[in-house]
This record gives C-alpha cells, structure tokens and sequence, in this order.
C-alpha cells in the first residue's frame, strides 16, 4: 500500500496464505480445547486470536507452532503439512511462548546466540545476529549480564528478540504482554509495531482488547473452543457496538435500577454489577438525557467502543474478569 | 553450514555447564583422591594383611581391586545426576527443552544431544578418577586408561534410561531423591564396587548380577587388572550396550509424549 516491497499483495491487500486452518480441532482426552476452527493468516498481515483465558487461544497456537499434533480438521503453514514437515515449518517460524523458555543462568547474548545455533546458523552469523538483535531489543547495555535479574518488561524483549534469530517469515506471539506493567506493554508494542512496519507477518494471542486494536489489522473472537466474530478492529467495532459508550457509575446496587431508567437512551444499555453502559452513536445527548432525569451518578463518562465491547455483546461476559 | 542436530544440542549444554566447570573439575579430581587414599590405602593396608582376603581380590592390593570399580561407580554417579535434575529442569523450569522443539530440532534430536553431552560429561569424570588413579603405584597402568571408555559406557547404560524416566517427572517432589537412595545407593554398595559380588549369599549374587552396576564394574575391572574370559567382557559389553540402546528408544517415546501435547 506504501509502494514499499511487500512482495505480490493484491488489491485488498491480502497477499500469499500462511496459515490455512479447516476445521481445526484439539481434545485433550474429553476435553475439546478447539472445536473446528476456520481461519487464513495472509502475508504481511498482523493477525489475533483475542479471548479470555480458557477460549482456546493456546492450543491453538501450539498447534500452528508445530509442537502439539492436531486432533482433527486441516492444518497447512505455508502450504505444507506439520505433521511431516514440522522442523521444516518450525525453521520458518519465530515464536514467543507465553511462558518465557530462556536459560536464566546463562547472559543474554549467550541465549541468543545458543538459540541461533538451533537454527544451524552459524557461530559468527550468530553473534552478528545477537547483537543487532540486543540493539534492537534496547537490552545492548545488558548483553552480557546474566537473565535471571531482568525485569519481565525486558525477558519478554530478550525473548522477541530470541524469536527473530533466522529471520522468521511469520512470527507466533502467545501473549506476548501478559503480567507487564503498561510501561513494559508499550514497549513491547513498540518493537512489535515496528517488526509489523517491516514486513513481518504477525500472529498474536491476546485477552488485552487494547493490544488487539494497537497491533491487529484482523483478528478472530474466540470463546469456548469456537471462534465467534472475525474481521477488523474496526468493522467487528461497527457490526456489534455502536459509535460511541457513555459509562454510568452509580451507588452500589443501584445499577440495575438505574439501568431500567434510561432504557430508552441508547441502542442497547448493559448493567454490569459496577456500572451501566449505554449504547449509542451520541454520547453526550445521552449524557444530557441522563441529568435532566435527576440521575446523580458518581461517575459519567463517554468513550468510543473498544473491543471490549463487542466481546461483552458476543459473550456476555468481559475479557479479563 | 550443517552442523548435526545432536551437536547443536549438546553446544547448550556445554554453554551452561561452563558456568560450574571449575567446581566440577574440582570435585572431579578431589573425590577419587579421597576414596583412593582413604579406602584404597587406609582400609587397604588392614584387607591386605589377611591371606583369606587376597583370594577375592584376585590376587592384587585392595586398592588396585577398589579403583575400577569406584571408576565405574563414578560414570554411574554422573549418568544419573545428570540426567534427572537437568532433565527436570529443561522440562518444567528454565523450559530449555520446550525452547528447542520451537525451531528445527525435534524431540529424537533432544534425546541424541543429551546422549552426546552425556558422554563428553561422564568422560570428564571418569578420566578425572584414571588421572587420579596414576597417583598411586599400585593403580598406575596403561590398562587403568583403557577402562575409562568402560567407565563412560556404563554411565551412558544409566544415562539413556534415566534420561527417559526424568522427562515424565511432574514435580520436584521425592522422586529423585527416592532413586538415589533406593536404587543407586544399593547398586554402589553391592554390585561389587567394594568387594566382590562371590563373598554375597546365594540369591544376593543373582541380583547383583542383573544390576548394570555390576557389568559396568566387571568391564572396568577385567579391562583394568585383566585375567576374565573374553566372553564375559562381551556379555558385560552386550548388556550395558543394550540398556544404552534402550534407554535411547523409550527416552523418544516418553520425550515426545511429554513435549508435544
């Protein structure tokens, strides 16, 4: 789109398939952890699994990483299959577990060259790589300190940086901000952003709505096993909320009454245990409605939707409880 | 470029264990200084007075009978440390294991670099315990060298099946410890490292001879003082090398089990 080398994307900007998903399924004994998924991750794209804890997102994943075998349905990762190509897929591949795999004992530069060499790149190409990568990763000042006294803001930076060692084509990120402090998380966008600006296609696990709609250019609600909304930030944003979401905070226990009370203000009005959210594409004419009727709530504000949303609408539940 | 999945492998583990080498080496030459001084000549000196005694040491000095067989303790010692706590570790903690079968390297690769590291390990030791063992007149041969390759074959017999055994291991809990203490300990004390297995009952004698401890030590003994039948060194050999194979077969199994779920 920016005339850059992307090589062959087409007109919607979709370019070669990556990922091909058909029925994708994972039980665990009797447990189905993915029930028959359908998804396509194309070049260049970032795309995300968003969800909460227990929707599948992992499994789903580990599978598409190639170290966990898939139950039933189709599975293709640039066109070849796990099942017998996996080292071939893996060589490829850049992943970020969820939980960081680095040897805490050994220095940072140490871990990625070591890692490097899993790749069969070579020692002196390694260490090139482990230093451009440190720079990158704004950890050169610690390279040869040990790992185990890093914040998790920066393991979680040692480990993208790890991720990119051979140059992967499609790089896997399963939470990649979990348990960061928003500093942390930023950062960490950041240098996720910037890999996206390069080329690198992108696909993320998240239960942070915030982080789908910074990185993902599309993404898949998942829920249950089941994917239950697919499209952009934006479209899934238009299709299941409304413009704009005024927040009333009223007294404790007094939400749900207020709820009934201004059921004729918006699109759609969810009372939650702490507050009451309207739905509406005019926030502030609600917000004015609101006073006129003598309503004194403790706090009132209006904000654009946010994926949050959409998954409240899709599940009837928030993402991170 | 390529450079063998196992070598790969096993170049991380040389990476970590250059962190403890010194201490290692350390206890490496220390240990058998210690065994071969104390027992060897101070207990020696006692065993060697009596002529009853001289008939179940094949007729040499009690340290010269003790030292290849505490050698092949040694590889024992090794192959099995090594291959429980590391293997814990890779799996659960520091997840190194987990971090390789994200790139190239696939789970038969992890149990080959293990095999390699293992035999680059338990050769240190053992040929640590042979340099020490050139110390003492009685012990100072040219065979006493050529049974470290005995000693590292009987590590690696521990080895492969631990190795396997480890990867299943859920939490710390008593299970390490439990083997040490119920199965080595018991193998060091009585599959002939001290005395020889004739001196046993009867039936102890049957056990100890099912017990690899016990080949390991008749391979490194026969090597090192000579005069056992060439088909016992073969039987001795075949054993070790089975359980090695074995522990190598089942270790994919069980690895692969774990670490693609």
């Amino acid at each position: 789109m920016d005339g850059g080398t992307v090589p062959a994307a087409g007109a919607d900007g979709g370019g070669e398939t990556l990922v091909r998903a058909e029925g994708l399924t994972k039980r665990f004994g009797s447990f189905t952890a993915v029930d028959g998924i359908d998804f396509e991750v194309r070049q260049g794209e970032a795309f995300g699994f968003l969800g909460p804890n227990g929707a599948g997102k992992s499994s789903t994943m580990r599978m598409v990483g190639c170290v966990s075998p898939i139950t039933a349905g189709s599975l293709r990762m640039f066109g070849l299959d796990p099942t017998v190509e996996g080292s071939r897929i893996r060589a490829r591949l850049g992943v970020v577990p969820q939980q960081d795999s680095l040897d805490e004992e050994l220095t940072l530069r140490e871990n990625l060259i070591v890692y490097a060499r899993y790749f069969d790149i070579p020692r002196a190409a390694a260490a090139r790589k482990a230093e451009e990568l440190l720079e990158f990763a704004q950890l050169a000042e610690r390279a040869d300190d040990r790992v185990e006294p890093l914040s998790g803001g920066m393991k979680r930076r040692l480990t993208i940086a790890r991720s990119l060692v051979n140059d992967p084509e499609l790089l896997l990120l399963d939470e990649p901000t979990t348990g960061l402090d928003p500093q942390a998380r930023h950062l960490v966008w950041d240098r996720l952003y910037r890999l996206k600006q390069r080329g690198v296609s992108l696909v993320l696990t998240t239960h942070y709505m915030d982080e789908a709609e910074q990185l993902c250019d599309r993404l898949v609600v998942m829920d249950g096993g089941h994917i239950v909304a697919e499209g952009s930030p934006q479209s899934l944003i238009e299709r299941y909320s409304s413009r704009e979401v005024v927040e009333m905070r009223m007294a404790p226990g007094e939400n749900e009454a207020a709820a009934d009370r201004v059921a004729d203000l918006a699109q759609r009005v969810e009372p939650l245990p702490d507050r009451v959210l309207l739905y509406t594409d005019d926030g502030d004419a609600a917000v004015a409605v609101i006073l006129e009727r003598g309503l004194r709530p403790e706090g009132l504000l209006v904000r654009r939707s946010t994926l949050e949303d959409v998954f409240l609408k899709l599940t009837g539940r928030t993402l991170v409880d | 470029m390529t450079t063998p999945a196992a070598v790969r492998v096993a170049e991380y583990h040389a990476t970590a264990f250059r962190r403890l080498w010194r201490a290692t080496i350390a206890t490496a030459l220390f240990t058998p200084f210690f065994y071969l001084a104390g027992m060897g000549l101070g207990l020696g000196s006692l065993i060697n007075q009596s002529a009853a005694s001289s008939a179940s040491l094949d007729g040499v000095p009690y340290v010269a009978f003790l030292a290849p067989g505490l050698l092949a303790a040694d590889g024992m010692l090794i192959g099995t440390l090594d291959s429980t706590w590391p293997v814990l570790n890779a799996m659960r903690w520091n997840r190194s294991f987990h971090a390789m079968v994200a790139t190239p390297l696939r789970a038969a690769d992890l149990v080959s670099g293990h095999l390699l590291w293992m035999t680059i390990r338990i050769f240190i030791a053992v040929g640590a315990f042979a340099s020490v063992m050139m110390l003492f007149a009685d012990t100072r041969s040219l065979a006493t060298l050529a049974a470290v390759p005995a000693g590292v074959l009987t590590g690696l017999a521990f080895a492969t099946p631990t190795f396997a055994w480890s990867c299943t291991v859920e939490t710390m809990g008593s299970a390490f410890a439990s083997f040490q203490r119920f199965v080595i300990m018991p193998m060091f004390l009585f599959s002939g490292t001290f005395f020889s297995v004739s001196l046993l009952p009867r039936w102890l004698q049957v056990v100890a001879w099912f017990t690899p401890l016990f080949h390991g030590v008749s391979l490194c003994r026969g090597i090192a003082l000579g005069g056992t039948p060439a088909w016992q060194m073969v039987v001795h050999t075949t054993f070790l090398a089975a359980l090695l194979v074995a522990g190598v077969l089942v270790a994919r199994r069980t690895l692969a089990g774990k670490i693609y779920p």
